[in-house]
């Protein structure tokens, strides 16, 4: 199955811990920035949401990356 | 258009007193009214800390018009929030759950942290940045709503403008000082909920008294008597009454509930019901209490929300359950008239009714409670509107 389509799965079966982790192969997996942090943006804002043990990590990196704070 | 009801004679002495007029009960404009300055204004139950029992567990709740939330925040306190996302206004809780982590709205996903602090606005400098230097998260919280515990009720202030709940609830926290002792909730066989096409106030106003038992609960009546109940009473603040014979419950083997500690000795027979203004109506017994919550649905709408709670946990389930069903049977006794005098109400000629001088004061002191809220709010040129922060 492509990412993108373990990724619609996922949200459909509300499975948000495994959104972070795909999301985050999203990012890795893009070249810009921007897209980069788009994809980071989506596996934070679930590891909020799930208290995921990655949230610390993935904040760390963003506001390293200046997006947020 | 606002209907202003004349309040004078309601305010007199019970023996020449009249009850509140009809629109108190039957007029939009008048219930609106009552929302601003009896509920709002005022320390209203509006749940049990026992609904939210873990870090995180969070449930909605409609309060006359009014999207709430309560959660118990990570360092286990139960807040009360406007249940409204302060980016696009969406609902945030729709369903009783679990907060894992953090509220994420459901619309563009801000998140927000359980004691009400916005932590994330994904996207919100533009895809993949998450600032903007016009939104300060610090401004941003959720709205929350002054709340106060006392007896596992959650009390709310929702106008932020009255005294400490301590102060207002003095004589009645005074009064039950010897039964401030911790309360174990019956968990579902200490619940249940009635819906009753009725004022809230009528509600309150059939506890209040013990004149209906012999008729109403002809089986309650035959061992607590009309002659072994006293009023309390307590203008301005609550009222209710108390029986001298009350008997614990057991079962097949004899079994009792473990009596609360300590307690005087009125206690081993004896039991009180206070209506402790404006929407709760509190029970307590030497092995068990109560509270029953009014949520108004509307002007001829009321649900009733019962919570039973014991001195000790793991009490036997059987006798629990037992317990339950006596009380739901004696409040569904009581559901006829709540909805016979709804109707009463229709007739234009009713003038609010009299009150027995001798059995009805614990009614008219309610009457004069609002009343005297009603008119201060009127006085102070207060205007009917929604939430103020
Ligand atoms: S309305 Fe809540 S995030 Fe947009
Ligand atoms: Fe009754």
């Amino acid at each position: 199955m492509s990412l993108n389509n373990k990724i619609l799965k996922a949200h459909h079966n509300k499975n948000l811990s495994l959104l972070v982790e795909l999301y985050q192969e999203a990012a890795d997996k893009v070249s810009t920035r921007q897209e980069q942090n788009f994809f980071r943006v989506q596996a934070y804002v679930y590891a909020l949401e799930v208290g995921h043990h990655l949230t610390p990590i993935l904040h760390k990196k963003l506001v390293k990356d200046g997006v947020e704070e | 258009m606002q209907k202003e009801t004349n309040l004078e004679l309601v305010r007199q002495h019970v023996s020449v007193a009249n009850g509140l007029p009809n629109e108190h009960y039957i007029d939009q404009s008048v219930f609106d009214e009552e929302r601003n300055s009896v509920l709002f204004n005022q320390w209203a139950g509006l749940d049990v800390c026992s609904e939210v029992p873990e870090i995180g567990d969070s449930k909605p709740i409609n309060f006359m018009g009014l999207p709430l939330f309560i959660i118990r925040d990570n360092k286990n306190i139960v807040r009360v929030f406007q249940n409204t996302c302060r980016h696009r206004g969406m609902i945030l809780v729709e369903k009783t759950k679990k907060i894992q982590g953090a509220i994420r709205c459901p619309y563009h996903s801000w998140c927000y942290s359980t004691e009400g602090k916005l932590i994330s606005t994904p996207h919100v400098g533009g895809p993949g940045q998450n600032t903007d230097e016009n939104i300060d998260r610090t401004k941003l919280s959720l709205v929350e709503i002054r709340s106060h515990v006392w007896r596992d009720v959650i009390w709310v202030n929702i106008d932020g403008t009255a005294e400490p709940f301590e102060e207002v609830m003095a004589s009645t926290i005074d009064r039950w000082k010897e039964l401030d002792q911790k309360l174990y909730h019956g968990g579902e066989d200490g619940k249940f909920s009635l819906k009753v096409k009725g004022n809230w106030k009528l509600a309150v106003e059939n506890y209040c008294e013990s004149y209906h038992l012999p008729w109403v609960h002809p089986g309650l009546n035959s061992y607590s008597r009309l002659e072994d109940h006293y009023h309390i009473v307590k203008y301005g603040s609550h009222s209710g009454q108390g029986s001298l014979v009350y008997r614990q419950l057991t079962d097949d083997k004899g079994q009792k509930f473990p009596d609360f500690k300590n307690l005087s000795k009125k206690w081993s027979t004896g039991a009180e019901y206070i209506a402790l203004y404006p929407n709760v109506l509190l029970g307590a017994h030497r092995d068990h209490a109560y509270a029953i919550i009014l949520l108004p649905l509307s002007y001829s709408e009321t649900i009733e929300n019962i919570h039973i709670y014991y001195s000790q946990p793991n009490t036997s389930s059987s006798l629990k359950k037992k317990n339950k069903d006596q009380w739901k049977e004696i409040f569904e006794e009581d559901i006829f008239v709540v909805e016979g005098m709804q109707a009463g109400r229709l007739g234009v000629k009713f003038d609010g009714g009299r009150f027995s001088p001798k059995m009805d004061e614990p009614t008219h002191c309610f009457h004069d409670w609002v009343a005297s809220k009603v008119n201060d709010f009127r006085n102070n040129n207060h205007q009917i509107t929604n939430v103020t922060e």
